[in-house]
């Protein structure tokens, strides 16, 4: 399934416009990851288990909002929108917004 | 130019639940969770106290000693030079004598005016007694035995080890509560710890006792009398109400059959 | 002693948070399936420039709410903070507060007629995020331009 925060694609023609999907995770860090990131605090770099916890989030977020928008029978999400927010210490809700279309 | 327009829908689209919010049991996931903590706690604590327990037998006396300058300054109340307090040094110097083989230990006795029976010993090597201890002993045998006992704790390292051990799991509870805010549930690793502490100090102890009547043994040809401390505790007190598991002590009887079973093995 | 009373107000507090959470959920949700087959018909779109032909007005509309923890979701939350994943206990939490603040946005931009809104978006924060037995709670904006049609 395309997904793209454009708003027309290049080369494809938008049939059918069928509205708003979404899809969030929330998901905790866990303790290991806590100790680690701390003493990176110390010593400086990337904060890799961070990083990869975020890239999992991202990615089961944009699982789901293709899930929502197979179900109402789209082929393709446009103009989508990210929004990370600290929903409480420790850990994050990802969120993916867009307009699910027919693509010809 | 054959535009067909895009259409626009009518209304919004029915979308099917469950896509963003995964189905879950919140009490099984509550009983999975508690249980995995619990036993996540339960294993760090095992291991931090071994270890720490393990290496403060490695400190050496004389830093023992210089962080029991502190204690020395808080018990003011104990009389020295008092002829009490020489016969009780110089009883554990004869008890110490005979278990410190390299002449290692230096240990100080010390007297205190009040009537709780009781006797212990902390870092640095220091015994008290407490007056109300003297007053219920009334045999030698009895005494030392007590002494004997004290003096054994510190040749173990007992009380060095059981501080580290302490000052480690107080550690480990408060980076765990450190980061939530539930203050109720840290009265429960409390009484965690506070089990994993009192069934170490039994064995200690027992250690202590053991060694205690190595010491009688070689001062004293008949050992008849050396538990009139725990025969007093167990007439005084019944078998206590707490079963031993709540206890920082093995059970009174149990002490008395262990110290005639050493009469009787002579 | 203390410990006692204390791990005794806990289990209180948590039975509480947990029957009272989840009956404010069902009927929270109830509710929302309910006016969200209503307002069906005001469409929501992200997209930013509208297809829509003959609009005689466009305005700003929103639609917000603050939805609180309860004490069940914060400790299970807590404790799946020692192991990490998926915090599947704060995930309805935020679909509830989402579909909510879509809601209130259709409302309003009906009370002005209006039948599409668009460029949608949101804001979501927690408030106070549920420190040292303070609540916590999320707070999610929706916003968007709606537009009457001739």
């Amino acid at each position: 399934m395309l997904i793209s925060n454009l708003e027309l694609i290049p080369g494809k023609k938008i049939v059918q416009h069928l509205g708003l999907v979404q899809g969030s995770t929330v998901r905790a860090k866990h303790v290991g990851r806590d100790i680690m990131a701390g003493l990176k605090n110390v010593f400086g770099g990337e904060l890799k288990g961070y990083t990869e916890l975020l890239e999992d989030s991202r990615k089961e977020a944009l699982q789901r909002i293709e899930q929502q928008a197979a179900a109402i029978g789209a082929n393709a999400v446009i103009n989508v929108r990210f929004s990370t927010s600290s929903v409480a210490q420790g850990a994050s809700e990802i969120f993916v917004y867009g307009t699910a279309v027919i693509l010809e | 130019m054959n535009e067909r327009p895009e259409l626009l829908p009518n209304e919004n689209p029915v979308i099917p639940e469950g896509i963003n919010v995964s189905s879950h049991h919140p009490l099984r996931e509550l009983g999975l969770l508690t249980a995995g903590a619990i036993g996540l706690f339960i294993v760090l604590s095992v291991v931090v106290w071994s270890i720490l327990t393990f290496g403060a037998r490695y400190i050496p006396m004389s830093w023992e000693t210089r962080l029991s300058q502190s204690i020395e300054n808080l018990l003011e109340t104990d009389l020295p030079d008092s002829q009490i307090q020489i016969d009780l040094q110089s009883r554990l110097d004869r008890i110490v004598q005979q278990i410190d083989e390299q002449n290692t230990f230096q240990l100080t006795a010390h007297y205190i005016d009040s009537d709780v029976v009781n006797a212990f010993a902390t870092l640095g090597g220091h015994v008290f007694v407490f007056s109300g201890l003297l007053d219920v002993i009334e045999t030698d045998v009895g005494l030392d035995m007590v002494l004997a006992h004290e003096a054994a704790h510190v040749l173990n390292r007992d009380p060095i080890q059981a501080a580290a051990g302490t000052v480690g799991l107080q550690l480990l509870m408060a980076l765990v509560t450190g980061n939530g805010d539930f203050a109720q549930t840290s009265g429960l690793m409390n009484m965690g710890s506070n089990m994993l502490l009192l069934s170490y100090s039994r064995e200690q102890e027992r250690a202590a006792d053991e060694r205690a009547l190595e010491a009688l043994k070689a001062l004293y040809e008949d050992l008849t009398g050396a538990d009139e401390l725990f025969v007093f505790i167990q007439n005084s007190e019944g078998e206590r109400a707490f079963p031993e598991f709540f206890s920082s002590h093995p059970n009174p009887s149990a002490r008395i059959a262990n110290i005639q079973k050493a009469i009787n093995s002579d | 002693m203390d410990s006692f009373f204390g791990l005794i107000s806990f289990v209180v507090l948590m039975l509480l948070g947990y029957f009272f959470g989840s009956v404010a959920e069902k009927k929270h949700y109830q509710s929302i399936l309910k006016r969200e087959a209503e307002l069906r018909h005001i469409v929501v779109i992200p997209q930013r420039f509208p297809r829509v032909a003959n609009v005689t007005e466009s305005f700003l509309v929103t639609g917000s709410v603050v939805i609180s923890v309860d004490y069940f979701k914060r400790f299970l939350a807590t404790l799946r903070m020692l192991f990490g994943g998926r915090l599947t206990s704060y995930e309805s939490l935020l679909d509830r507060a989402r579909r909510e603040a879509i809601l209130r946005l259709q409302a309003q931009a009906q009370s002005h007629n209006a039948k599409y809104v668009y460029n949608l978006k949101f804001e979501t924060s927690s408030i106070s995020k549920g420190q040292k037995d303070r609540v916590g709670s999320i707070e999610v904006l929706a916003y968007g331009t709606a537009l009457v049609c001739s």
